[in-house]
């Protein structure tokens, strides 16, 4: 995921998002506002989409109206687990070195 | 804004898109932006998304040999505007003034010389780069016997070979000033200009259209995509140093820029549109190279 640049981040919170269960786009935007705290602008959420689409890791599902599904596929779950699990190893990593650390009364 | 409103300016921001990236995703694009408040950082958001979209196509919304031939086409056409800058930066500084201050300015005389063999360079190859495809292009038309797409193949050698009769033409037939540097005059300079960018314009639509009556083998359109990036470079490498070579010249001799040096309002279009055909044909043979590029 780390070659992903700069959209990678954006790409781990629509992962996450999608993983609750296929969504829309603007679906995709009021999910990561209300569970992450995050607004993910129009065009960055394209980028992603469209980035994570080529590799694989979402796939379309047909258009209800105007608006386009997209689901969790298979290797963007793995990607997403891998992702998550070395993000929490990063931070129990941080958090046992914290507990080391004296602090003041 | 009503929601009427949103939405016309949610259609007309997604224009700044690629077309084939349009094709893919305005439909559910312009319903989200439209369900969204648009404040100047979702624009901002927008453009840097488009911005993206240009640089770093996605392989599925590229369809392979069309994103090829339009790659060629629009570096081809790049490489005429910035040949066709050079030519005319060329014309410009030949005068006698001009050779006599490059012998008193060491630098500028070097940058001149990086100008001229980066332009000489680039026509050889881009001549490398081109002749693979227009020999097929030309082999495929007379194979299928279309007259049109021969012609219009040859358009970038017959063009400039019709500019050039009529340059002589013209030359002997209009006295010329006795005024030294002057020439045929401006009107009639003016009428050379016109007539050269006619003959540009010829040589950039010609290959442009036969691309679109013949086809080529992917393979040579990539042979031919990949090979003109040296000839791009060149002539960006000479535009560049046409630019560095007026500036130079102004900074070190006050007295000869205020006799022959050009103003920053003249220069500075002839930079930014250089530059933006540098930078258009850049990005297109990314694209282009992208659209052949297996999805891993």
């Amino acid at each position: 995921m780390h070659d992903l640049g700069r959209w990678a981040d954006p790409s781990l919170l629509v992962l996450t998002s999608l993983a609750d269960g296929p969504k829309h786009g603007y679906a995709v935007i009021k999910d990561l506002e209300q569970s992450a705290g995050v607004t993910l602008g129009a065009g960055t959420l394209y980028a992603v989409l469209s980035r994570l689409e080529e590799r694989g890791w979402i796939e379309p599902l047909a258009a209800e109206e105007r608006r386009r599904p997209y689901r969790l596929t298979g290797p963007g779950a793995v990607a997403l687990e891998t992702e998550t699990r070395r993000i929490h190893q990063f931070a129990e990593l941080g958090l046992r070195r914290l507990a080391a650390i004296p602090r003041p009364a | 804004m009503s929601p009427r409103a949103c939405r016309r300016l949610a259609r007309v921001l997604c224009h700044v898109y690629p077309p084939s990236w349009r094709d893919r995703y305005s439909e559910e694009f312009v319903d989200v932006l439209s369900e969204m408040v648009l404040t100047p950082r979702t624009v901002l958001d927008v453009l840097d998304g488009a911005l993206d979209a240009w640089a770093n196509p996605s392989g599925l919304v590229l369809g392979g040999r069309l994103r090829l031939r339009a790659s060629v086409s629009v570096v081809w056409g790049a490489w005429i505007v910035l040949t066709a800058g050079a030519l005319i930066f060329g014309q410009s500084t030949e005068d006698s003034p001009f050779r006599r201050a490059d012998a008193t300015h060491p630098v500028a005389a070097l940058v001149y010389g990086v100008y001229e063999w980066c332009a000489h360079l680039s026509v050889v190859a881009v001549v490398v780069a081109g002749a693979p495809l227009a020999w097929a292009l030309l082999r495929a038309a007379y194979t299928q016997r279309r007259r049109s797409a021969i012609a219009l193949v040859l358009l970038p050698v017959a063009a400039p070979m019709a500019f050039l009769g009529v340059l002589v033409l013209i030359a002997q037939a209009v006295p010329r000033s006795t005024v030294p540097g002057v020439g045929v005059g401006p009107a009639w300079f003016a009428v050379l200009v016109v007539l050269g960018l006619l003959a540009a314009a010829l040589c950039a639509a010609g290959p442009a259209l036969g691309l679109r009556r013949v086809s080529a083998s992917p393979g040579v359109l990539r042979w031919s995509l990949r090979a003109s990036v040296p000839a791009l470079a060149l002539m960006s490498v000479s535009a560049a140093a046409s630019v560095c070579y007026e500036l130079a010249l102004a900074r070190s001799d006050p007295s000869f820029a205020a006799g022959y040096g050009r103003p920053w309002w003249q220069l500075a279009p002839y930079a930014l549109v250089m530059a933006a055909a540098g930078a258009a044909a850049m990005t297109s043979i990314r694209r282009g190279v992208r659209a052949t590029v297996p999805v891993s």
